[in-house]
């Protein structure tokens, strides 16, 4: 039997997930966490049931991707049972994709979730005089504690196909058929009628700070404070880490240790490949007394990721997760929506702007929760070529800690001026959308942990392989001669048109692989300040690395085309001004 | 005494401290970014006003609205909007001060370049010896800020 979770966007139907079949899904406060469904198996009365978490949606009306996904799953799905989640504290809202969902036939149980909310602002449900109506089985819930999921699980045998005419006639003062959305509200409005009372609500402490911090006038300057301690404590945490232990495990411990025992020695090309590369003092080939410059698979290749990368990317997630679970992103989103619509974007674009800050892959999958076509594909765009991911982040604080927040204003600016470009050049509508913020809640340490977990480990999973993948294969192709050859060729436009010097070549090849590697590699070439900082920016903006570019061909499909026009455009115009910014400075 | 006349002797207490904690706040912000546009630090005794763009220029601005969020509470802070402000202005002054508290706990431990693995005891607790940041300062005081809550939720259930 197979059994679909369904409900509103960000109402807990991944907590719910993650309750009954014991997996691990991220759940967040705020819409669009799920813009896929996903799979997993609870164990009831000795069976196995199918359990899907399908994407949010507001009705069987799609009005975003992630919607599209959920009403085909439930169109393709002929014969289940649908658990509908409700968030109690706005239950008509709830009420009304249910009603969709009876309609077309399916047995669905009713979870009141967040009856928590619902009770702290005085709102009081008769459930069981909802079930006497619906004739189907309601159950109030509290995701997050688990409160009520096991009975809502035992009273899913209970689920039958009802018949919406039998609900009017059990509802007081409805006489019409439900054939039109106006019908289905006047229809809820009944049972809400019935079923709801609203006691006097008191505006609490909370509610006034949660006011505050959505008005731009205050909410401003706590974003400001918010960002700060976010990047102060990335910056303080990882800098522990790396500087404090990591760098001297793998400087004074791990590489001298590889160079003794592994066999070869300089100038044997499996030593290089594998250990160090060596570089030219005097005429003399020289051993690397870092893993910076060692460029080997075992010691530059284990070296960025686990040394400098994991750390910044563990505190980014932790710190991201907090922000979540405590319902601040909603009103980052709130705060910054008119910014955003400037250049045909809205505020729920934060999810996948500060997303793709940790890794740019999930951020193009969040994109989904964008309504038009023109969004995403903007979105997807702009996120691939202005927004560095953490790993490279945890790197460019390593190789140019005092240049850092210039790079990043850089970009800032770029996502700007270019999502301004963008939005007035590509055809499509941006239309307005009421946003839901919901009330702050204490965070909780298992759902923190959880996601912390997740993410880093699958963090490790990709980026440990591809770093040692490319720093093998950048070496390969240094030994073949094809880095230098690649350098002259493009000599003119390296030097000339953006001002860095033609070794570049080598890391913008890595790039392609992990950006992180390629920012470590151009560490080791000789340059200056402002070439390292354009070399950076070149990094960044000049092509997304391999796992973005598939997610990119997956979820944009032909519209990559565009996506890579765009970015060859946004490579010469960006990178040159940039070097045309150091010749009006002088400091070229 | 009636019970009207405490709550007004408690509202002016209040108006009073977080006025002149408003004051502070407000004059130690703009230190911050006249010291941070001027480019060199200054100290004064155990005050050390940092002139790098992110801790003086960010911070010292974070610290000034966090003056202006007490200001614009004093006034009738028994009322939820205005305590609101100014637990928001105490919350600024917690992420600076935070932040700045949890810099020193990373620098103290590890050994530095030329140490060891860990600081020496020396080391270690002289990170922690003064000068220190306006921000931290300011923490101190700002926590009387938890106790207007407890008040509160103290005359919530009251009544």
């Amino acid at each position: 039997m197979k059994t679909l979770l369904m409900g509103n966007p960000n109402v807990g139907k991944s907590v719910f997930f993650n309750r009954l079949t014991g997996a691990n899904i991220i759940e967040s406060n705020y819409p669009g966490t799920t813009v896929d469904y996903t799979k997993g198996y609870m164990r009831l009365e000795g069976k196995d049931i199918e359990i899907i978490d399908v994407p949010g949606t507001f009705s069987l009306e799609p009005k975003d991707k992630a919607e599209e996904v959920a009403v085909k799953m439930l169109h393709e799905s002929k014969g289940s049972k649908v658990m509908c989640i409700i968030d109690a504290s706005k239950v008509e809202r709830g009420l009304y994709l249910a009603l969709e969902i009876i309609e077309q036939g399916f047995p669905v149980v009713i979870a009141l979730n967040m009856w928590d909310v619902a009770i702290d602002k005085s709102i009081d449900i008769d459930a069981k005089k909802l079930e006497q109506i619906l004739r189907i089985p309601v159950v109030p819930t509290v995701g997050i504690s688990g409160e009520g999921i096991s009975t809502l699980a035992s009273r899913l045998g209970d689920a039958t196909p009802v018949k919406v005419e039998d609900i009017v006639e059990r509802t007081e003062g409805i006489k019409h058929k439900v054939n039109t959305p106006d019908e289905r509200w006047t229809l809820i409005e009944g049972i809400s009628k019935e079923i709801v009372t609203f006691g006097e609500y008191q505006h609490t402490l909370k509610d006034a700070i949660g006011d505050f911090t959505v008005k731009p006038a205050t909410g401003i300057p706590f974003a400001i404070a918010v960002l700060y301690g976010f990047w102060s404590v990335f910056g303080s945490f990882a800098g522990f880490f790396t500087d404090g232990f990591l760098v001297k495990i793998f400087d004074e411990h791990w590489l001298p240790w590889l160079q003794t025992v592994f066999p070869g020695g300089l100038g044997n090309w499996l030593y290089a490949l594998i250990v160090d590369v060596g570089h030219l003092e005097n005429g003399v080939l020289t051993a690397s007394d870092n893993c910076f410059e060692s460029f080997g698979a075992l010691s530059s290749g284990l070296f960025v990721p686990v040394g400098v990368v994991l750390p910044a990317i563990f505190i980014f997630y932790l710190m991201l997760a907090l922000l979540e679970d405590i319902g601040y992103m909603p009103r980052l989103a709130v705060l910054i929506d008119t910014v955003l619509h400037k250049i045909g974007l809205h505020g729920y674009a934060i999810v996948p702007s500060i997303l793709a800050l940790g890794c740019n892959v999930p951020a193009v999958g969040a994109t989904r929760i964008l309504e038009t076509k023109k969004q995403r594909f903007m979105m997807m765009t702009l996120l691939a070529l202005f927004i560095p991911c953490g790993a490279q982040i945890g790197i460019m604080q390593d190789v140019i800690p005092g240049s850092i927040g210039f790079v990043m204003l850089y970009l800032i600016a770029g996502y700007f001026i270019f999502g301004y470009i963008l939005n007035k050049i590509v055809p499509g509508k941006t239309p307005e959308i009421l946003m839901d913020v919901p009330p702050y809640q204490k965070p909780m340490s298992r759902n923190i942990s959880r996601k912390v977990w997740m993410r880093t480990s699958g963090f490790l999973k990709v980026a440990v392989p591809f770093v040692i993948l490319g720093s093998l294969l950048v070496n390969v192709l240094y030994l073949a001669g094809t880095i230098d050859w690649l350098g002259n060729i493009l000599a003119p436009m390296f030097e000339g048109w953006f001002g860095v010097p033609k070794e570049t070549a080598g890391p913008l090849v890595a790039a392609f692989l992990r950006k992180d590697l390629a920012v470590a590699q151009l560490s080791a070439i000789e340059m200056t300040k402002y070439q390292m900082i354009s070399a950076v920016v070149l990094v960044s903006i000049y092509f997304p690395c391999i796992a973005t570019f598939a997610m990119m061909l997956r979820e944009g499909g032909k519209a990559f085309l565009g996506s890579l026009a765009v970015l060859l455009v946004v490579v010469f115009t960006w990178g040159g001004l940039l070097h045309l910014l150091w010749i009006l400075m002088g400091v070229v | 005494m009636t019970k009207q006349n405490t709550l007004e002797k408690s509202n002016d207490l209040y108006f009073i401290y977080f006025l002149i904690l408003g004051l502070f706040s407000l004059a130690f912000g703009i230190a911050d970014l006249v010291v941070t546009l001027g480019g060199s630090e200054y100290s004064l005794g155990a005050l050390e006003i940092p002139n790098d763009g992110f801790r003086g220029g960010w911070g010292g601005l974070i610290v000034l609205f966090a003056g202006i969020f007490y200001l614009s509470g004093v006034k009738n802070i028994q009322e939820i909007h205005q305590l609101a402000k100014v637990i928001m202005g105490s919350i600024l002054i917690w992420i600076i001060a935070g932040t700045d508290i949890f810099a020193m706990i990373t620098e103290s431990i590890p050994g530095g370049e030329d140490g060891g693995w860990f600081n020496t005891a020396q080391g270690f607790l002289g990170t922690y010896a003064p000068p220190y940041t306006p921000a931290i300062f300011l923490l101190p005081f700002s926590l009387v800020v938890i106790f207007c809550i407890h008040k509160y939720y103290k005359k919530q259930g009251v009544e």
